[in-house]
């Protein structure tokens, strides 16, 4: 089995492929972090997609490098890998973005999960969050039994670190919401194989080591 | 292992919120390289979010290569009015939550200014809500203030209620820092709507545990992340 990190020189990749490194105990795993899938000899088991920045830079990487055909055609299409996308990772699954956008009709995404990404000052009017959204929060289960939270209790505090989020997606994708007194965000997605998730599970102690390992546990 | 390295091994133990790291040289600016070493030997087991600064120049600092090493935020303080340009860029490339804006706010006169020094400017005194403006106009994405008078001693509670509301009706996300000397410090300041307290000195120093602040701070009904 192969766990790949992508580079696309988004930030943060680093802590995120140490964080993998650490979760991959079983002896089978070996680990990959590359900036483009020609670099790949094989179809990797596991796929994680980091990122720090704009949807519209990300999105501009992931289409230059070929990441997002690739990921299209091995984690939807014909789906032989999963893939966990983390931060600007996981809004890039969604159809569209806003964020670094010139044009009203936004920036196209993976169009995995569907939905749009959106200031979260638009998502939740009534949300108390202080946006910039920095530190720890609730991440609330929208379904049971996810094996990404497996053994992590409902309504754990990961470390959030965005202005952005994804909106009006399939609710059927949704797995978690960062819940607030006066409004939520979704925090978790899932069709498939492919995992997404708003907050920083590298940055997030205990809870995100297990979910890292969680997800390089499924097969 | 460094004495750093040690520091925050220590500190991490605790599961504080986030570690900031201020790096600080004698002679002047901290080489780059060092420092991009010490942030990616601690990323190679760090899981905490991780701030640092301390830096009086960017030139020639490669601000993508600390956040790849694993910084999660750059701390600017003189830095804001020595060389806005930059920490617009950053902020405009890296997002906003990418950078946290640091003053260190003085009694001159008997009234609380926002203190910036420059090696090209020396030191000047600014309104505080000027301050603001200014590192709301560059962009960043939190605001961090100490105190110049207090830092480490008894911090009066009429200080603290002067001087917070300005900053946490900006709708940022606001640290207070330098000054916390005891529990209710802690308590006063998340009372007053900051969404972060820093310190250095009460735990390192003053030898007190996070897991009994916490717990502390629990009891009083504040929304604390349990160790």
């Amino acid at each position: 089995m192969i766990a790949c990190v992508i580079d696309l020189g988004l930030g943060n990749i680093s802590c995120v492929t140490s964080s993998v490194k650490r979760a991959l105990v079983d002896e089978r795993f070996s680990f990959l972090c590359v900036a483009s899938p020609n670099e790949l000899s094989h179809i990797p088991s596991h796929i994680i997609l980091p990122g720090v920045g704009t949807f519209s830079e990300g999105m501009q990487r992931l289409n230059s490098t070929g990441w997002s055909d690739y990921i299209a055609r091995n984690c939807i299409d014909s789906p032989r890998c999963s893939l966990l996308g983390i931060c600007l990772g996981m809004q890039m699954l969604a159809s569209i973005g806003y964020e670094g956008s010139r044009t009203l009709t936004g920036i196209p995404g993976m169009d995995i999960i569907g939905g749009s990404v959106e200031h979260l000052s638009t998502i939740s009017t009534e949300c108390s969050i202080r946006i910039p959204h920095i530190g720890w929060n609730d991440v609330v289960f929208t379904s049971s039994g996810s094996l990404l939270f497996e053994g992590i209790s409902n309504s754990t505090d990961f470390y959030f670190m965005h202005s952005y989020a994804v909106a009006s997606v399939n609710p059927s994708y949704i797995l978690a919401r960062c819940d607030q007194s006066t409004g939520s965000f979704i925090c978790a997605v899932n069709r498939d194989k492919c995992f997404g998730v708003q907050f920083h599970p590298e940055k997030s102690q205990s809870a995100g080591s297990r979910m890292m390992r969680n997800f390089l546990e499924l097969c | 292992m460094s004495k750093l390295e040690s520091a925050v091994r220590v500190l991490e133990a605790q599961e504080p919120d986030e570690i900031s790291i201020l790096f600080r040289s004698s002679k002047g600016n901290y080489g780059y390289a060092s420092v991009l070493q010490q942030i990616s030997t601690l990323s190679e087991t760090l899981t905490t979010p991780l701030s640092v600064g301390g830096f009086s120049s960017l030139q020639g600092c490669p601000v993508t290569a600390l956040f790849n090493a694993g910084a999660d935020k750059l701390i600017v303080n003189s830095l804001l009015y020595s060389d806005p340009s930059r920490i617009r860029t950053i902020a405009s490339e890296h997002g906003a939550q990418s950078i946290s804006a640091a003053v260190d706010l003085e009694l001159v006169n008997n009234r609380l200014m926002a203190r910036a020094e420059t090696l090209e400017f020396g030191i000047r005194f600014l309104e505080i809500n000027d301050w603001i403006q200014l590192a709301i106009n560059v962009g960043v994405g939190e605001l961090q203030l100490t105190s110049v008078d207090y830092d480490g001693s008894l911090v009066t509670e009429q200080y603290l209620e002067k001087t917070l509301p300005q900053f946490v009706s900006t709708g940022l996300p606001i640290v207070y820092g330098g000054g916390c000397y005891s529990v209710d410090t802690f308590f006063k300041a998340f009372s007053l709507g900051v969404s972060g307290v820093s310190a250095g000195s009460f735990f390192l120093k003053k030898d007190q545990n996070l897991s009994e602040l916490k717990a502390h701070l629990y009891n009083k009904q504040l929304p604390v992340r349990p160790s």
